[in-house]
Parts: C-alpha cells; sequence; structure tokens
C-alpha cells in the first residue's frame, strides 16, 4: 500500500499501486514515474521543491516562475522572426500582402500541453489544471489575452501548492479576473444614487471560489434550519453590495495612473514588465468611501483627507489596500472554505461523491493547527489529504463500490495517452526538443470538449452538483460533474478523437508524434521468429491506464484482438512483421482508451 | 496549421454550459426501429417549439422600452451616468456619424459603439393600449403609453408590426404572485424564489422551475407528455444544439445533441465503427471495438454507476446518430427549400462575422423539416447564444448581441416560412434574469423580472403580453424634487408580474399539453391568477 509508504514504512508495495497515485496526481502515469515512486513523502516533497520547469531541451525551457508568460512571448517572437524573413524575402514591392502572425489561445495551450505530457512539475501543474476549473477565467466571451492567459496561470502555479489567502489575493488583483469579473474598472457610486458597483466578482468570489452558497458543516454536509429543514444561506445580496464596495478602484497598471487608464486594457505589451500583466494597482478616486458590511465584517466609512492631493491619494490608497486584506481575511477565515475547496479538489483528482469524513478530514488539513492561524489554507497539505486519504488510497473498496471515483476530464484522457506512449514533438531551430502545438486542427468529429482557460463561463465546464439525468447516478442520489459535458455528440467526438490520434501516432502534421516504442518492444519476443508477446502488451495497457485494475472482459477482449491482428502473408517479411506489430498496438490502444471501464477512473 | 478556434470548435466548448443536469438513461433500442416504421402520416400535426437562450441575464431594459416621456426620462436619468452611458436615445433620433455631436447628449461622437452613433429606438405600436402608469404620468389624464425596441432589432420590429412577434413583458421567476411588499417584508406566507440573482441557479430556475441541480426541466416534461403520440417522440422528441441543459430533461424524454456546423444539421456518428471488413490487419478488430465502446466490462463482482451510465450514453449515441442522419437525408427534397442564413456583419465592428444562433436556428429547421422521417410529431428545441453577462463594456457587448438576435430571428422567420412551416414552429427568448436597471458606470448587474419575444406565425403578433412596470428606482424626495416610488420594482429589480410557467404553459397548450397534464409539468401554475397568455392561435 501506498499508504504504508507515507508513514515511513519504505517503498510503494506495487507498480500497480504507485500508477493508481500517479494516474490522479500527475497527468498520468509513465514508465519512468512508476519507477521512481518509491515512498510518496518523497515525492511530495520533492514536488514541492520543483519549480514549473518542464523537460526538454536547455535554452528553450526555461526553468523559470513565468514559464507560462515566457512561453508565449516566445512564440510571438517566432512569428515576429518569420515575418520579418518573409518581408525581406520579398523585397521592396510583395505581391501579397505578408501575413503577420499574432499568438493566440493556442500558444498559451501549448504551453500548457508541453508542461502536461514532458513537465517534472506534474504535482502543482496537476493542481494549477483545478484551481483553474475552481478560480475561473476563460478566452470565451472575454478579451483575455494569450498573454494574460499565460500569466494568469504562472500566477495559480506559484500559489498552486501555497497558501489559500495569497491565492486569493492573488487572484482578486490579477488582471484575468479584473477582465473575467470585472473588477477593472468597478467604480464607486457613493454619491450618485442612480448607480452601483458592480457585483460580478463580489458574488462570484463567494459563490464559486471559497464558501458557497448554503453553510456547511466541517465535513461539507449543508447546515439546515432546524424547523423548516431549509438549508442555511451564507450570504445575501446585501453581502455582495458590501463586498462590490471593497472591490472598487482597482485598475489597470501604468506608470502615471489617471482616469483614463483605469478601466482602459493596455495593448499587448512585450515583456513580463509590461502593464497588461501586472497586478492590477489602486485608484483611490475610484474607491468606496463608504462603510461595507459583509459576513458580519464591517469595515468603517474613510474619513481621511480626499484625494485630490498626493497626501489624500496616499491615505485613501492605504486604506482600500487595508479594506481588501481585511475582506479577503474575512472570506479566507469563513469556517465554509475548507469543506468547500476541499470537496472540489477531491472532485477534481480523486472521486466526484467522497464521503463527509473524506471531506472532513480535507478540510482539517486545510484548516490547518487552530492554535497556529498560519497554518490554515496550506494548499499542499489539502492536496496531500486529498491524495493519500484511505478512501483514495484503498484501491479494492473504490473497485468494490459501485459510486467510487469519476468521469476522467477529457483533457487528462489525452494528457495520459501522450505520457504513457512517451510523445515527442517536432524539433524546430528555436525548438530543439520539440514545441508540443496543440491540436487545433482537427474538426468537429476530433474534439476535447475541453480546452485549458476556455470554460464557457464562470461556472467552468463542469458543475460540481450536476446530476445526469435519468442515470444510476442519480438513482443512487449522487453526483457526476463531468457528465455535464457527456452526450450523444461529445461521446463519439472523444471515440473518433482517440481513434484518430492513436492510428495517426500523433496529432495531425506530425506536431506530435507516439512512436511507441515501449509498446513495441513489450510485443517484440525474446528470439527472432518467436511468438509475439500480446500478453505483455496487455500488462502495459493494464499498469499504465488502469493501475492494473483492467477487467477480466477487457483483458480477454484485448487478447482476442491481439491474436487475431496477423499478418495474411504467408512468410510475412520482417516490414510485414513490424506492421503487425503497430498495428496490434494501435488496435489495442484505441478499444481500451474509447472503454467505458477506462473514461471512468475509479 | 491553422492556429485558431473553429466557430465549431468554439461552439462545442460554449455547449458545455454550466447549468442543469440531463443525459443517459437505459436505453429504449425498440424506439428506434419504431421510428421509421410512425414516419407514415405524422405530418400534418407537427408543432414544434424552440427555446432561445439568451445566457447570461439579457439587458431588457435595452430590448424593449416604454418611450412615453415620463418612462423615457426615469430610463434615461438612471442610465445615462458613468464612463460609458448606456441610455439609448430617442425613438426618431437621427444616427450622429463619427466625429459629430450628438444633439441629445451632447456628446461629440468618436467611436461606434457609442448609442448616439446607432440612432434612436425603434417605435413598436402594440394593438392592445396599455395606460402609463401613474408614477410614470406626466400629465393627469392618462395616457396610452408607447414602446420600443432596440436601435439593432429593425427585423424583430417589422416582425412586430407583420403580426409574427409577439412582446411579453416583466416575466420571471416566480413561486407564487409575489407583491413588492411582500418581497421587501416577506410574512410567513410570502414564497419567494431561491437563489434569486445567481446565473446557474435562475438558469436552472428558468428552464425547471427549481434551482441548480433540477433533474427535470419543462421541456423535457412536456416531451414527455408526446410520448403518448406514439412516435418516435422517445427519442427524437427534444433537441439541443448547445449541450446538457435542465430544460430538456423529462422523466423519460431526453435530449438529443446535434452538430450544427456548415450549414447543416448533423448527428454525430463513431466514424470508425462505419468501417468494415479488414482493418489494422485485423479480421475481429472491428466487431470488438463495436463491442467495447458500448461495454462496461468490469470484473466479476464489480459495478459502477458511472461506468454504466457512460456505456448508455454511447450507447445511445451510437443507435440514433445514424436514424438522424438517415432521417435528414432522406428529407433532402424538404431540406433543399431552407435556405442558409444570410451573412451577418456586426454593426459595430463593420466586419462580417459569425452567428451562431442564425445557424443554431437553421440547425432546428433542418430538423423539423425531417419530422416525418425521424417519425416526430411534437418537438422542443434548445438554442444557446452567450455573452449577456454584460457587468461592463455594455454598449458593444449587447449591441453586437442585439443585432445577432436581430439577424437569427429574422432569417428563422424566413427559413421556417421557406420549409412551409411557418404555423408550426415557435421560437421564444428565455434568459437568466433581467439586469439591474440603473447602470454600474459601464454595464450592468443581475437582477429579476424581464421581457422576452415569441416568434411564429402561430403567434398572435403585434402585441405586448403582461403589464409593462412603471420604470425607475426608488428615490427620497430631495430639495424641490419629490419623491419617487415604483411600485413594481424592488431597488434595481422588477418584480415580475408573468410567472414563467405562466409563459410557457401558454406555448405548452398551443403544443397539445392537455389541461390534466398541466400540472404535472408546471406545478405552480394554477397558483396564478393567468394560465394562458392568449398570446398564441389555437
Amino acid at each position: 500500500m501506498i499508504g504504508k509508504a507515507l508513514s515511513g514504512s519504505g517503498a510503494a508495495s506495487s507498480p500497480q499501486s504507485a500508477a493508481a497515485f500517479l494516474n490522479r496526481a500527475s497527468f498520468g502515469a509513465t514508465d519512468a514515474s512508476i519507477a521512481a515512486l518509491s515512498d510518496v513523502t518523497t515525492w511530495f516533497a520533492d514536488q514541492a521543491k520543483a519549480a514549473p520547469t518542464p523537460g526538454g531541451a536547455p535554452g528553450y525551457w526555461a526553468s523559470t516562475p513565468s514559464f507560462h508568460l515566457d512561453w508565449v512571448q516566445r512564440r510571438q517572437a517566432d512569428f515576429d522572426a518569420a515575418y520579418a524573413a518573409a518581408v525581406a524575402a520579398a523585397g521592396p514591392n510583395p505581391p501579397t500582402k505578408i501575413n503577420h502572425q499574432r499568438v493566440k489561445n493556442i500558444q498559451f495551450q501549448e504551453g500548457f500541453w508541453a508542461r502536461a505530457v514532458t513537465g517534472d512539475d506534474q504535482l502543482r501543474h496537476r493542481m494549477t489544471l483545478a484551481l483553474s476549473e475552481i478560480f475561473v477565467v476563460s478566452f470565451i466571451s472575454s478579451t483575455i489575452t494569450p498573454r494574460i492567459a499565460a500569466s494568469w496561470y504562472d500566477m495559480l502555479s506559484a500559489h498552486a501548492l501555497g497558501n489559500y489567502l495569497d491565492l486569493l489575493k492573488a487572484v482578486t488583483l490579477h488582471p484575468a479576473m479584473g477582465l473575467y469579473l470585472n473588477t477593472t474598472g468597478n467604480t464607486q457610486a457613493d454619491t450618485d444614487p442612480t448607480r452601483h458597483p458592480d457585483e460580478n466578482y463580489g458574488r462570484e468570489v463567494m459563490q464559486l471560489m471559497s464558501i458557497g452558497l448554503v453553510k456547511l458543516n466541517a465535513n461539507g454536509q449543508p447546515q439546515t434550519d432546524p424547523t423548516t429543514g431549509a438549508a442555511l444561506a451564507t450570504y445575501t445580496h446585501d453581502d455582495i453590495a458590501g463586498l462590490a464596495k471593497v472591490f472598487t478602484g482597482w485598475g489597470w497598471y501604468n506608470a502615471k495612473p489617471s482616469q483614463a487608464t483605469f478601466a482602459k486594457q493596455p495593448a499587448d505589451g512585450t515583456t513580463s514588465a509590461s502593464p497588461d500583466v501586472q497586478t492590477l494597482i489602486s485608484y483611490p478616486a475610484n474607491h468606496s468611501q463608504l462603510s461595507k458590511t459583509f459576513l458580519g465584517t464591517t469595515i468603517a466609512a474613510y474619513t481621511g483627507a480626499q484625494p485630490t492631493n498626493q497626501a489624500g491619494a496616499n491615505a485613501l490608497t492605504a486604506y482600500q489596500t487595508a479594506s481588501l486584506a481585511t475582506a479577503l481575511t474575512t472570506i479566507a477565515n469563513h469556517p465554509n472554505v475548507g469543506p468547500f475547496i476541499g470537496r472540489r479538489l477531491i472532485q477534481r483528482f480523486v472521486t466526484s461523491n467522497p464521503s463527509p469524513a473524506y471531506v472532513g478530514r480535507v478540510a482539517a488539513a486545510f484548516n490547518g493547527d487552530p492554535l497556529n492561524p498560519t497554518t490554515r489554507g496550506d494548499l499542499m497539505a489539502t492536496i496531500k489529504a486529498v491524495l493519500t486519504d484511505p478512501e483514495a488510497l484503498d484501491q479494492a473498496a473504490s473497485l468494490a463500490s459501485p459510486t467510487a471515483g469519476k468521469l476522467r476530464e477529457p483533457v487528462m484522457r489525452m494528457t495520459q495517452w501522450l505520457r504513457a506512449s512517451s510523445a515527442t514533438s517536432k524539433a524546430t531551430a528555436t525548438a530543439p526538443n520539440g514545441n508540443f502545438p496543440q491540436f487545433a486542427d482537427f474538426g468537429d468529429p476530433g474534439e476535447l470538449a475541453q480546452a485549458p482557460l476556455e470554460a464557457p463561463t464562470v461556472f467552468n465546464f463542469f458543475d460540481p452538483d450536476y446530476v445526469p439525468t435519468g442515470s444510476a447516478v442519480a438513482k443512487a442520489g449522487l453526483v457526476a460533474p463531468e457528465f455535464q459535458g457527456v452526450d450523444a455528440l461529445t461521446v463519439a467526438s472523444y471515440a473518433n478523437l482517440m481513434a484518430q490520434v492513436i492510428q495517426a501516432q500523433g496529432w495531425p502534421g506530425k506536431d506530435v508524434t507516439t512512436a511507441y516504442a515501449n509498446e513495441l518492444a513489450a510485443l517484440t519476443p525474446a528470439s527472432v521468429g518467436g511468438a509475439d508477446n500480446n500478453q505483455a502488451l496487455i500488462d502495459r495497457i493494464n499498469l499504465l491506464y488502469f493501475a492494473g485494475t483492467m477487467s477480466t472482459t477487457m483483458s480477454a477482449r484485448l487478447l482476442r484482438v491481439l491474436t487475431g491482428t496477423a499478418s495474411l502473408a504467408k512468410a510475412p517479411t520482417a516490414a510485414q512483421i513490424a506492421q503487425v506489430r503497430l498495428n496490434k498496438v494501435q488496435n489495442a490502444l484505441i478499444i481500451a482508451l474509447t472503454s467505458p471501464e477506462f473514461v471512468v477512473q475509479r | 496549421m491553422t492556429h485558431r478556434i473553429t466557430p465549431s470548435r468554439r461552439a462545442l466548448l460554449q455547449g458545455l454550459a454550466a447549468f442543469g443536469a440531463a443525459a443517459p438513461l437505459a436505453l429504449n433500442l425498440a424506439a428506434v426501429g419504431r421510428a421509421a416504421a410512425q414516419s407514415a402520416g405524422a405530418g400534418s400535426g407537427y408543432r414544434a417549439l424552440v427555446c432561445v437562450f439568451l445566457q447570461g441575464g439579457n439587458d431588457a431594459h435595452n430590448m424593449l422600452m416604454a418611450t412615453d416621456p415620463g418612462s423615457f426620462a426615469q430610463y434615461t436619468t438612471a442610465r445615462q451616468s458613468g464612463a460609458e452611458p448606456i441610455n439609448l436615445m430617442p425613438a426618431g433620433t437621427a444616427p450622429v456619424a463619427i466625429g459629430g455631436v450628438s444633439p441629445v447628449t451632447k456628446r461629440t461622437i468618436t467611436t461606434t459603439d457609442m448609442p448616439e452613433h446607432w440612432g434612436g429606438v425603434l417605435a413598436i405600436a402594440p394593438a392592445t393600449a396599455q395606460l402609463v402608469p401613474p408614477a410614470n404620468a406626466t400629465t393627469s389624464q392618462p395616457t396610452t403609453r408607447t414602446f420600443a425596441v432596440h436601435p439593432f432589432l429593425t427585423g424583430a420590429q417589422g416582425l412586430f408590426a407583420a403580426g409574427r412577434l409577439a412582446a411579453i413583458a416583466n416575466v420571471g421567476t416566480l413561486l407564487a404572485p409575489l407583491t413588492k411588499a411582500d418581497y421587501q417584508k416577506p410574512g410567513p406566507a410570502t414564497q419567494i424564489p431561491q437563489r434569486l440573482f445567481s446565473h446557474s441557479d435562475q438558469q436552472s430556475a428558468w428552464q425547471s422551475g427549481q434551482v441548480d441541480g433540477s433533474a427535470t426541466g419543462w421541456g423535457g416534461l412536456m416531451a414527455d407528455t408526446f410520448q403518448a403520440l406514439g412516435g418516435g417522440e422517445v427519442d427524437f422528441s427534444a433537441i439541443t444544439t448547445a449541450g446538457n441543459t435542465a430544460f430538456l430533461n423529462g422523466q423519460s424524454a431526453r435530449s438529443f445533441r446535434i452538430n450544427y456546423a456548415a450549414n447543416k444539421a448533423t448527428a454525430q456518428t463513431i466514424t470508425l465503427t462505419a468501417t468494415t471488413g479488414r482493418y489494422n490487419n485485423s479480421a475481429n478488430f472491428l466487431d470488438e471495438l463495436r463491442a467495447s465502446l458500448v461495454e462496461t466490462h468490469l470484473s466479476a463482482g464489480q459495478s459502477s454507476d458511472m461506468v454504466s451510465d457512460y456505456a448508455a450514453a454511447v450507447t445511445r449515441s451510437v443507435a440514433l446518430s445514424t436514424v438522424f442522419d438517415n432521417g435528414l437525408t432522406s428529407a433532402a427534397a424538404a431540406e433543399a427549400a431552407i435556405p442558409n442564413p444570410p451573412a451577418f456583419t456586426d454593426p459595430i465592428g463593420g466586419k462580417v462575422v459569425d452567428n451562431p444562433l442564425a445557424d443554431q436556428l437553421q440547425a432546428v429547421v433542418e430538423t423539423a423539416a425531417a419530422q416525418a422521417q425521424l417519425g416526430v410529431t411534437r418537438q422542443v428545441f434548445f438554442v444557446q447564444l452567450g455573452g449577456f453577462d454584460t457587468h461592463d463594456g455594455e454598449n458593444p457587448r449587447q449591441g453586437l448581441l442585439m443585432a445577432q438576435i436581430d439577424h437569427a430571428l429574422s432569417y428563422f422567420d424566413a427559413a421556417i416560412a421557406a420549409a412551409g412551416m411557418a404555423d408550426k414552429i415557435t421560437a421564444f427568448t428565455a434568459s437568466d434574469f433581467n439586469r439591474t436597471f440603473a447602470t454600474n458606470g459601464t454595464g450592468t448587474d443581475h437582477a429579476w423580472g424581464s421581457h422576452h419575444f415569441v416568434l411564429g406565425a402561430a403567434v398572435k403578433g403585434g402585441d405586448l403580453y403582461g403589464p409593462y412596470p412603471t420604470v425607475g428606482i426608488d428615490k427620497a424626495a430631495s430639495g424641490s424634487t419629490p419623491a419617487f416610488t415604483n411600485p413594481d420594482a424592488a431597488s434595481n429589480a422588477y418584480i415580475p408580474t408573468t410567472s414563467v410557467e405562466t409563459y410557457l404553459a401558454t406555448m405548452a397548450t398551443w403544443m397539445g399539453v392537455t389541461a390534466a397534464q398541466m400540472p404535472g409539468i408546471f406545478p405552480r401554475l394554477a397558483g396564478f391568477p393567468v394560465q394562458n397568455m392568449g398570446f398564441m392561435r389555437a
């Protein structure tokens, strides 16, 4: 048991338990990561140290906390260079207009895939994906640029294994959130009875990112009115209006801020110091000076000098900054946060329907030592509790339960295949070890229906309380968030996508390829002319994709398929034998990865 | 590589909308075969209802407004404020060119997203007069109220005048009739809807009468009743272009999602399963794949609800997708009559851009045109346009959306006529909620009672149904200005005077839902004074 390793008993008991752990904690188990996992305590310690450092060639993937922004900037530089070269080659009177490509969503997402497939900071990146689905911003229906998105991802990543309150502060003042939930440009209406501050962030920060709609017990169960049985609301509209005032007066960074710069999104910059990716700053004249009441806390009205001179502006900025700190601390200290965030993380990593006791244990890890408030909100301690809980580690109990587990989110299904298949990407002059372009060229039949930072709304791709109608899950009174993306169209799209990329050994254009070297090696008999080792390939798929839990129905099916995959030639050539082995890998992977048994992670 | 989000890809992502519930159930395979058998004779009685969901909460104050002097003055006062005023210009105001000065606001027009540049709101003349409410009256004599629509709703204005578009005033989520006094000081018996102003909950409440997590919705429950008609209803009675939604879930009816890319309604088939013969040097791979896709596998002694549910979803997709595509292919003659949407030009940006709403409506009409082949006599559709949560940048954002709605509804009117189904398909708008009456500086926040449109030849158009509320926000007296009290609004939110159930039940009746079936779908309907607003023909 991995659990024993945690308590210091040494190595993980089996490759299967290591794979089960890694298929949750990382973007998919690999030969190397299974072999390297001898002790979970050590693994977490290593992950805590890991800077966001993808693998690959030195010089292109810098080891830096601004990995994603660096990636996007480098891609823009690639485009700029290509444009300059084309202009130079075309001479003084080019016959057609030369396209100067700008970075798009996809260039941000290239970095996501590269880091997920090859990065050594798997837990941090995995946690960043999970947090990006709780603290949601999106390219969809917003003016978030690839640079701002990359900067946002770097920010989430930096805090992913840190402290919740630090994360909440950074989220609140990041320009991505400023754009997505309109904190930028939110101006006080203290003397204007016909107007009111924007309530968007004030509402959603409570509903979705911290405390939720309903008062929770420490184990995540709702608190109810003893007479009516109705769930108790955590807040009212008055609390939202109070918080909305706190979130006034934050605007775009500018060296010389003015009313003209307050709400105006800067043009794309070129460096990490450019205004478009800086933390929002105080515009004291736009901040509400009225008293602000929310969640039982009241911030007194501002009574100091008015911001008509520098001293007044400084005083009001100090008041504004202190008000924000008070508000975010009040939210972060609400007793709901532990069970609320805990349940969401359990759902992202382990199971859709954790027991109240499991939620309670994770919430306790989040809450830390009540006598030492600085231990509250430790996200590393929280995710450790999520991944090493007995309910997560007891594979036998999970398999025996009809309600355990979750639907793998589509991005994770794809990364698992890429990692297990040792995917590499095409090398270029500037990216000697490949750059992992994303699969944007697939038409509808090949869509994943999920892409990082492209949630349809602030409610993410998956509602934590989603119940598929008429389902077995519904009959059991349970939830299945990821089933929100399951419909007649997407299940077929997913099967088509996997069949296509497994068959093509990569993404269209061969930007990313899977040579299946390890899979082919497993098949190949020890002596030339011997029978293919079909069972070894099945065992490999079982370990990496199913953590050793593959059903006998599936293994028998795969064996039938592998046995039935053969050349028609009486005396196959070496090339024909090689082709059959490749086909075996393709056939087995297509069946395994499109099966309901794989799509649900138990 | 074309590194961009294709419209269809974007649509797919947007389709994963964040509300409601739906999906797989044990499959009724028998019904698949029956669909074809039922195709004969299903035709003449066909009717369909199309929910056009404006996701994010449409600012209906800028879609349908009262233009009598007192009302419009309140409107202008509340919205001509902040960094980017969001008040539209009075009816009859000429557009002001870039560089010009608006005679109304005295502003110099610098960008195409300033309302002065769009010209005034477009007057409509409802057949039934509504009187100016006392608080908005500017004379002691009762006078008839006047109305208008957003300057970009030129098509809707024409459809209203032609009698095919009706407007519905102040609809919203209600549990029972509610007064402002009871809302502000609830008594023990007062029923106030849960979680007002929350997107996920009010989207669900609009679609199902319950907050987030509802197992069934109005459209799905209607579809349940169609099954008694004995057609292929169980499979194709609830069609979505936008992913899972609460609206289309019934007790047994489930939504079927279709593609609308490339001007064609299609189901999604699993392409490899259509391949025959030897594949990848294997004689049994394709058969094993077909079996595996829908197999729960699992070892002896194990079971998994989610594995079963996913297998059921794939089973249903495989079973129905080909039936759907074949149905539309065999209806080729009817499909050929349906035009593609004309190009849509963003009136603010000036460029030709996608209008996903028009594309979705095309897929709806194409599906309806194949109703005989699909074996359905009643259908409920769900289409969606996102981006209505205009907390900021409301002028450019809602302006574009209004133009898209106008373009899509105008196209829909033409398409159902071309298909010969003008009086057989009715479209209606729905949205999370209305937005705040007052601006927050550049946009608006979440509110409640809202205004909507219903379109089709079966609609008694050209009229406004339901009382349009008093306009304005309560103000204490100050100096010589008297106090203002709006009996219809609590602060920034209209208290709805028509419940969503009444609005939808009016259309459900047209769809053939009987009085006896009504309480099973709309349990609170009987508690409202009006059960049928009368905007549908028989």
